[in-house]
């Protein structure tokens, strides 16, 4: 029997159900009792080991599983008879699928899988047969789903209970200074309501969790205003993003709800999803306590409650939007997420009273403070990117919506390039510096190349096109290095983005937006998004060498720091970069360029070439050639220092001055060593970035260097160097 | 007399004129629905105290309808753009969120 690799292979067999390994055999016989009602709710298998391969657009196909999350919703309240799940591969690769359930046993279900969404190739099934492992305990409640169907191999997966609710939104009800943000109502207090109606205290947060989230809510705050202000949507999403604690440019299940007097299109508007403005839709939502919604009609038998109800109504009306919820008269139009069908009698909160045949009255009459069955499925059971306030149209089908990221981070991480604006001429490799620092109060261990381009996952997306995985050069095998952490303390690293086995991803001319994270065991530590812009071309001539560039040869040069030559491929990257370098002396591609091939000389380099009867290979050494390196490298590090340090990026102009003076101390060019780290440490003391100079134990650990070289090493003055 | 006359679904840029009994009351010119409000444009219109005949003209889409419309009974209409042709509705009230 070929066991199921759960690290791996998606695709592989799991004969679980004829052969069950052991820790999935006990769970079943001690849990085969009665089924506890119940069992809806969230239920997950959760792989917690470190995953160094990178997925997505990866060539090899290989889709780590990370996390699986089921939501089960066969009972309870409002049962969708629906099973849903989604299997995540490390950030990018996903997979989605939807069943329709009908009961074939006390506790069993089956049904077809009519809804797939992401990489559905690696997810060929068809039908889902259910078991529920009931436990008086929550925490011992077991789903089994066999997935069988579509020619693959059955698949038995068992997932452990984690909550009876489907999602988790946190809210905040702030509101204009002199409203109050009321959030309940007595249910019963109006006379005019469904005869079955519980009369209970209606909440915001209960209705919520009635339609399956769970409910975090933050204390509401006074938003300032003058009397009689009213409000612009543009107004509004500033306000959300001085006056909301939980604001971030990002997706997240959280919304705010802002309680205001009047937007200022007057009395008739009610209430509003504002928050179609900037990247992260859906966000903020308003309701205005003094337009129409509290206008009674006339006669109306209680008009207080009748005002209550609207804006309770108007309330989670808004926040339906939230959730990307359409009007219910309006399920066709646009782009829905599966054929839908309009709703316009619907007593939902989703329609509007008045729209009604019979108008308010009768929608009250049944009205059981609930949105619709179609509603709820999309809320529950939709793919989480259509759901999620803030997951609109950026980093659609990829980004970080899987990331393991804790609820209070210990560990922050910083993606940076270290210039005033984030602006690159044509052809500017793009060297992004990474600090990942402990913000926490403990110590924390992490893998000391937890920064290195392979170890991290960095998103890059041009605007208007779709987001890709760099995938860099250079994977490396060792045995991870644990680093201790300690409050306050950082470790840094940088990484090519410009390209990598994907090709030039950050190259054409454009606005981009660059995203990184770092895994720390179980835990993503994910950057804020950089946006950085491309200059056009200056000439055609750019255009031209540009074809050449942006290939692969010249990419890995640049990434590894020069190519000795005698590899075909890598002596025309060679000459790309040399022809560079002549034709274009004042662009910056031409310093990165002079490094590239200036480092090869400063060593003796070893290439391993095979031999002229192709019958076994021979390992040629080339004598490192101080001068050359000099004449290569010195007009960057040296003569043109400060513009070296932005476009290398501090962490690399360092690296590599400090590296480039020992080698060429060690082949005995002393004085151009000694010259190479004096303006090194001359640059990096006259350097600011925002007013923040370098950090002083930079510049004296590159002093403790330049101790170090021989006393001889002095520097002396040198004609400009060749070009 | 007047009614309340809302512009709601399908619009998008688009131009709109209503004529009330063969005079242009309206004439909107990029006329596009917030579609979390349903709103495109809202207006009161002086009509006749009588039935009329309500022209709808959105030369964008190539649509022209003709609605008759008693304003002692509908005080207020909607009408939206749905597969290309005009849909009216008499609701209650006319209000938006």
């Amino acid at each position: 029997m070929r066991r199921y690799d759960e690290e791996l292979e998606l695709l592989d067999s799991d004969d679980a159900e004829d052969e069950p390994d052991a820790e999935v055999s006990s769970e079943t016989e001690t849990l085969a009792g009665p089924i506890h009602s119940p069992v809806s709710g969230l239920y997950a298998r959760s792989i917690p080991q470190k995953i160094s391969i990178p997925v997505g657009p990866a060539p090899k196909g290989i889709r780590p599983i990370r996390k699986e999350e089921v939501r089960f919703d066969v009972d309870g309240r409002y049962p969708q008879m629906t099973v849903s799940g989604t299997i995540s591969g490390f950030l990018v690769a996903r997979i989605h699928w939807i069943a329709e359930l009908t009961k074939i046993g006390a506790n069993r279900w089956q049904g077809a899988i009519w809804f797939k969404d992401g990489a559905i190739a690696s997810f060929p099934y068809t039908d889902v047969e259910v078991t529920a492992l009931g436990s008086p305990f929550p925490a011992g409640r077991r789903l089994k789903i066999k997935f069988t169907g579509g020619g693959a191999t059955k698949r038995t997966v068992v997932y452990k209970f984690r909550s009876k609710y489907f999602r988790t939104v946190n809210l905040e009800f702030d509101f204009q200074q002199g409203e109050i943000a009321d959030t309940e109502i007595n249910a019963c207090a109006h006379p005019n309501r469904p005869a079955s109606l519980a009369c209970e205290t209606l909440t915001i947060p209960k209705v919520i969790r009635r339609a399956g989230c769970q409910v975090t809510a933050n204390a509401g705050s006074q938003v300032p205003a003058p009397p009689g202000a009213t409000w612009s949507d543009m107004e509004m999403h500033d306000a959300m993003q001085i006056h909301w604690s939980r604001f971030a440019n990002t997706a997240q299940w959280a919304m705010w709800v802002f309680y205001g007097s009047l937007h200022e299109f007057g009395t008739g508007l009610g209430g509003i999803m504002f928050d179609d403005i900037g990247p992260n839709h859906r966000q903020g939502t308003a309701l205005f306590v003094d337009s129409f919604i509290a206008q009674p009609p006339p006669g109306d038998p209680n008009p207080a409650a009748w005002i209550d109800r609207m804006r309770f109504w108007t309330a989670i009306h808004e926040m339906g939007h939230s959730f990307n919820l359409a009007h219910s008269w309006q399920k066709t139009l646009g782009t829905a997420w599966v054929p839908l069908a309009d709703e316009p009698e619907a007593r939902s909160f989703m329609n509007y009273p008045f729209n009604v045949v019979g108008g308010q009255a009768a929608f009250f009459a049944n009205f059981e403070y609930r949105f619709s069955d179609q509603e709820l499925l999309f809320i529950r059971h939709a793919p989480e990117r259509f759901v999620q306030m803030g997951n609109a149209d950026w980093f659609d089908h990829h980004g970080f919506e899987e990331a393991a990221v804790p609820a209070e981070p210990t560990l922050q991480l910083e993606l940076r390039v270290n210039r005033e604006r984030a602006r690159y001429e044509f052809m500017e490799p793009v060297w992004l510096e990474l600090k990942l620092k402990n913000i926490g109060d403990q110590p924390r261990l992490v893998d000391a190349d937890a920064l290195d381009a392979d170890s991290l996952t960095v998103i890059l997306k041009k605007q208007g096109k779709e987001a890709r995985q760099l995938i860099p050069f250079r994977q490396k095998c060792t045995q991870p290095v644990t680093k201790a952490l300690m409050p306050g303390d950082a470790i840094y690293g940088t990484v090519l983005a410009s390209a990598g086995l994907n090709g030039w991803d950050v190259a054409e001319p454009g606005t981009y937006t660059i995203q990184a994270a770092a895994h720390v065991g179980d835990e993503d530590v994910v950057s804020a998004p950089l946006d950085l812009k491309i200059a056009p071309p200056n000439s055609r001539d750019e255009e031209y060498v540009a074809g050449d560039l942006f290939d692969q040869g010249p990419a890995r040069v640049l990434t590894l720091g020069g190519s000795g030559g005698g590899i075909p491929f890598l002596e025309s990257a060679n000459d790309v970069l040399q022809e560079i370098v002549e034709r274009f002396p004042e662009r910056r591609i031409s310093l990165h360029a002079r490094v590239a091939l200036g480092n090869p000389h400063t060593i003796d380099y070893k290439t391993v070439l095979p031999t002229d009867d192709l019958q076994d290979v021979e390992v040629v050494i080339s004598k490192a050639d101080p001068d050359e390196a000099t004449d290569l490298i010195e007009p960057v590090l040296v003569d043109e220092a400060q513009t070296a340090l932005e476009t290398l990026g501090h962490i690399r102009y360092r690296t590599i001055a400090e590296r480039t003076a020992k080698r060429l101390e060690a082949a005995g060019a002393d004085a151009a060593a000694a010259k190479t780290l004096d303006s090194a440490i001359e640059a990096l003391a006259a350097r600011k970035v925002d007013g923040r100079p370098i950090k002083p134990e930079v510049i004296e650990d590159l002093k403790e260097t330049r101790k170090e070289l021989a006393p001889k090493s002095k520097a002396k003055p040198r004609a400009k160097a060749k070009t | 007399m007047q009614i309340h006359l809302a512009l709601q679904d399908g619009f998008d840029g688009d131009d709109v004129v209503l004529r009330v009994a063969g005079s242009e009351a309206y004439r909107g010119e990029n006329i596009t629905t917030r579609t979390q409000i349903s709103h495109a444009a809202d207006m009161q219109l002086e009509v006749p105290d009588h039935p009329f005949t309500l022209e709808v003209d959105v030369p964008t889409r190539g649509v022209r309808e003709s609605l008759q419309i008693d304003p002692h009974e509908h005080a207020n209409v909607t009408l939206s753009l749905r597969d290309g042709r005009v849909v009216a509705e008499f609701p209650e009230q006319i209000g938006f969120v």
